[in-house]
């Protein structure tokens, strides 16, 4: 059921980026290609363009032993973006909700319907964090040698950052 | 099937609903009538499990809702006036998620679906986005969702606004079909002449209280439920006026 929720959140968050206008038929196959092709091409200037920034710092850090203000900064960048990207997402999904009584009248406990919207924003957060943080580590460990240890506290921030940005984008939201 | 015993819900100082009591039972088709404003869409939700009450008490088959929703929800299929839907989804996902929510096994949900979406002449727009649907489309697919997990108990928040006559009367058959299977059917309605040939029981409530409660001939004696209506709610005098 919790994933049967995810799905149509995910669904309603992907139909508000990318469905135009209303009252349309089902779009081509054409469309969804070229949707496809942009959505990439986004991502890809993202990773391009935080990589460009982290390869910028990374040496002189590395250099002046800073690597734990590149993490930081990294860390900073990420919840930064992760709070614009989902501020007005989390708005309409946690508060603003218009399918509390469809999902309420069925058999559904309300504790799943809020972990499913909570679900779906943490998704979010991650693909906005993995913009950031996915270069921010490959140009690192690009210059650095990969220890067993960094990678797994890196592995862990990763994991836990989402979470801050969430917690800062629903107290922002709720006040 | 459906008891609501001495409801109250309150919406800061003003009573919404005050002390309503009704029984609806097994085999029943139930139309609730009142003004605008009167507290059957309150009534109607708190039944479902979507409002929380201060007062009283509602048992669905002999389960509080307050006190086991779930168990209630899973007998229950509620229709609202204005109905949110998933206007992304097309409609056969929408109903497929529905059926995903009350866990129809795959089987069952194919064949109710074909059932209800070809009487309803739906089948072939199943597949377009919601969004491209009319007001009376939209509607059918509500009428089929509720339908999918053949509830028990369906409760309608005006069910037959944007329907044409055709969808009218299939409702109507679909309703008394469930209720001759030993289902009940509790809905409001402002088609006064709809309640009169459908109902079995009719209540009238004002400002949140209940007036009036009956069978059709208890509550109308020999005037029409409309001017029955009107005199309860002390509109009699303008209607005639009008004439």
């Amino acid at each position: 059921m919790l994933m049967a929720l995810i799905k149509a959140n995910l669904a309603a968050l992907m139909s508000s980026l990318f469905q135009g206008s209303k009252n349309k038929k089902n779009r081509g196959l054409a469309f969804k290609v070229l949707i496809g092709i942009l959505v990439l091409y986004l991502i890809g200037t993202f990773f391009f363009m935080f990589g460009g920034l982290f390869y910028s710092i990374c040496v002189p850090m590395i250099s002046a032993n800073l690597q734990w203000l590149y993490f930081a900064l990294a860390a900073i960048v990420a919840t930064a973006l992760c709070f614009i990207g989902s501020v007005f997402t989390a708005k309409t999904m946690l508060f603003e909700a218009k399918d509390n009584d469809l999902l309420l009248s069925m058999p559904i406990p309300p504790g799943k319907i809020l972990a499913s919207r909570m679900l779906t924003l943490l998704l979010m957060n991650y693909f906005f964090e993995l913009l950031v943080m996915g270069p921010a580590g490959f140009v690192f460990y690009t210059f650095s040698p990969a220890d067993f240890t960094g990678i797994l506290f890196f592995v862990i921030g990763f994991l836990f950052l989402p979470f801050m940005a969430l917690s800062i984008t629903c107290i922002w939201m709720a006040t | 099937m459906l008891k609501i015993e001495h409801l109250t819900k309150r919406y800061g100082d003003k009573k919404a609903v005050d002390d309503l009591t009704l029984h609806i039972e097994k085999g029943m088709i139930y139309g609730f009538i009142g003004h605008n404003g009167a507290g059957k869409t309150t009534t109607i939700k708190a039944c479902c499990g979507i409002l929380q009450y201060d007062e009283g008490e509602i048992y669905i088959d002999g389960v509080s809702i307050k006190k086991d929703p779930l168990s209630c929800k899973r007998k229950l299929a509620y229709m609202p006036d204005n109905p949110y839907l998933y206007e992304f989804l097309s409609g056969i996902k929408y109903l497929n998620f529905i059926a995903d929510v009350f866990g129809v096994p795959q089987k069952e949900r194919e064949e109710r679906i074909k059932k209800y979406a070809d009487l309803f002449e739906l089948t072939d727009d199943l597949a377009q986005p919601i969004s491209s649907y009319s007001h009376g489309m939209k509607q059918k697919l509500v009428i089929i969702s509720a339908l999918i997990h053949e509830p028990l108990l369906i409760i309608m928040d005006e069910p037959f606004v944007g329907l044409d006559p055709k969808a009218s009367r299939i409702l109507k058959n679909i309703m008394r079909e469930i209720c001759d299977k030993g289902g009940a059917i509790f809905f409001s309605t402002h088609i006064l002449e709809v309640a009169e040939k459908l109902c079995d029981r009719v209540a009238i409530i004002k400002n949140g209280k209940l007036i009036v409660s009956g069978n059709m001939d208890e509550v109308k004696g020999n005037d029409s439920l409309e001017d029955a209506f009107l005199e309860l709610e002390g509109g009699a005098e303008y209607a005639n006026g009008i004439n």
